[in-house]
């Protein structure tokens, strides 16, 4: 067998005064290579345990879509389109409309993704994103309804026309026409809003949920949707540009994950490595207030899990992030006066 | 207190007949019946070279799995993959599949005990055992322990908990609605108390089914 210091090694330099040996026979994702960082109290990367990775928000990208963002933490990068359509409000809830998530996982963003459809991991991802913002209530979902119960006039189909004017940054026309359905000569009609989210990863390199939820957050803020009227005499729903109303988003969710390492270290905001590497990972989402949405720990190897610790850790973090929360905060008041599109360093 | 308490829990194991094993589980009026598979051929595209691949097809009551099925899916097999000792069987599979027959509320605990259950009955080797209790904060604050569908509807939050039998340490997690750090807290330490009473359950029916009498 031939030993580790058979093969000629390598000096990395973390910083002025971490020096870590690395045998270049040791694979850069192997548990032995991860084990001797371990020692030092720092990551491959140069980052503390707990520390996050850089993060870099442009808000406003797509002018098409009603709200749009694109976030990168680290090298990880999810790009976030809201768009709006009419559709008919859900039977038992005729006062409600709809906020849909999608989490896209496509081949580029990774080898580890085929083409076809959703993979698993994207479905699951999806799944924890709707169930965090249905926790949160991040959206009073009453206020995205349009109409309720409009008596339009006339026998034959009725056809709702969404009708735009001019393309503004962050503000798209909504062409659609939606039918809506005959029941004898008046029509009793409902609509509402139904938003759909769309998160594209772009560049797939680890904690993806966290980096989905602040694509997701900023984009809702930067939400503009036309204000709708209903013109009595045609029934047709008109909008304008004028009027057009901001999102009311009730509560900021902060999504940190850690990995936990080796059954005693854990490592927050993990890249595709650690995670590969790692023994289990939880993911907790905590509001501004310090309230609890959600404490995922979808099982996996090592049961080690020290609630205290996470929560204690997961407070820490979120101390960290205020620097987001209060940079979306800024970012907000900012909507209200202007679109605004452009980068951002949150760091 | 009534409402604290887990529901009434039954189980029947080695139901069908096909399976490596399988069981008939219900706690109050939830229902589930899982079959085991394996360790069998794995799909060549599944192998994993130094362990078992665990597969976990979850149907429901009616219709199509969607993505919430897909979810549930996958807490279920990593939950397996923390108890299994999958390097005992490299390179095979180990087939869950997990049939809900009734959905009265806490249905992922039930289903997660019903497969700890029927990993027993196919004699799969496992670290240790697993057992999952959900509980609901009501409106008013109160802890209600394996919530039934009524409950779970009005309850400000809903959580589920899988722990492990040697140091009632917490496998899954998962929750849905808000609450406070400190009720996550006192709703882990009720559920974790609570999961006693199943693995009570677990051994008490394996004594009466080995037993000679």
């Amino acid at each position: 067998m031939i030993s580790c210091s058979w093969y000629p090694t390598k000096l990395l330099l973390l910083n002025d005064d971490i020096k870590i040996r690395v045998s270049s026979s040791c694979n850069k994702y192997s548990f032995c290579h991860f084990s001797k960082f371990k020692k030092e109290n720092i990551r491959p990367d140069g980052r503390e345990l707990g520390e996050f990775r850089a993060t870099l928000l442009n808000v406003g990208t797509i002018n098409t879509a009603h709200g749009s963002a694109l976030v990168k933490l680290g090298n990880t990068t999810i790009l976030c389109g809201v768009k709006g359509e009419f559709a008919a409000p859900p039977v038992n809830e005729p006062k409600k409309g709809y906020l849909v998530p999608n989490v896209e996982l496509p081949p580029l963003c990774s080898s580890q993704f085929k083409v076809g459809p959703p993979s698993e991991q994207a479905q699951v991802v999806s799944q924890l994103i709707d169930d965090i913002v249905r926790s949160s209530n991040l959206i009073n979902l009453e206020s995205l309804n349009i109409a309720e119960g409009v008596v339009l006039s006339g026998g034959e189909s009725v056809y709702f026309f969404c009708v735009g004017t001019g393309v503004a940054p962050g503000f798209a026309c909504c062409w659609g026409a939606t039918k809506l359905p005959e029941r004898g000569p008046k029509a009793l009609s409902k609509l509402s809003w139904v938003l759909h989210c769309d998160m594209i990863c772009l560049d797939y390199d680890g904690n993806i949920v966290d980096a989905s939820l602040i694509a997701l957050l900023a984009a809702l803020k930067n939400v503009l949707l036309p204000a709708v009227r209903i013109d009595e005499d045609t029934g047709r729903a008109v909008t304008s540009q004028e009027g057009s109303i901001p999102l009311k988003l009730s509560c900021q969710p902060v999504a940190t994950s850690f990995v936990v390492f080796d059954d005693t270290i854990l490592l927050a905001d993990p890249t595709k490595e650690e995670e590969g590497l790692a023994t289990g990972a939880v993911t907790v989402v905590v509001n501004e207030e310090g309230d609890i949405c959600s404490v995922h720990k979808p099982g996996k190897e090592g049961a080690l899990y020290l609630p205290r610790k996470f929560m204690t850790a997961s407070g820490d973090v979120s101390r960290d992030l205020r620097k987001l929360d209060s940079w979306l905060r800024k970012h907000w008041r900012v909507v209200k006066d202007d679109v605004p599109t452009g980068a951002y360093d949150l760091d | 207190m009534e409402e604290s308490q887990i529901r009434e829990i039954s189980c029947e194991q080695s139901v069908l007949s096909k399976p490596d094993g399988s069981s008939d589980f219900s706690q109050g009026d939830s229902s589930v019946m899982v079959g085991v598979y394996g360790p069998a051929d794995v799909k060549q595209n599944k192998e994993i070279l130094d362990r078992a691949t665990i597969e976990v097809i979850f149907k429901p009551k009616i219709g199509l799995p969607g993505v919430r099925e897909k979810a549930m899916e996958k807490m279920i097999s990593n939950t397996c993959q923390a108890i299994i000792l999958t390097t005992m069987h490299p390179r095979s599979s180990i087939t869950i599949v997990v049939q809900v027959v009734q959905d009265a509320g806490s249905l992922l605990s039930c289903c997660i005990n019903a497969v700890c259950l029927a990993l027993m009955d196919a004699g799969i080797s496992m670290k240790c055992m697993v057992a999952a209790v959900s509980c609901a904060i009501s409106e008013d604050g109160e802890v209600i322990l394996d919530p039934t569908l009524k409950v779970a509807q009005v309850a400000s939050s809903v959580m589920h908990f899988a722990f492990e039998s040697k140091e009632k340490d917490v496998i899954l997690s998962s929750t849905q609605g808000m609450c406070s750090p400190d009720q996550y807290l006192s709703c882990l330490a009720s559920c974790q108390e609570a999961s006693d009473k199943i693995f009570t359950f677990y051994r008490t029916s394996a004594e009466r089914r080995f037993s000679k009498t």
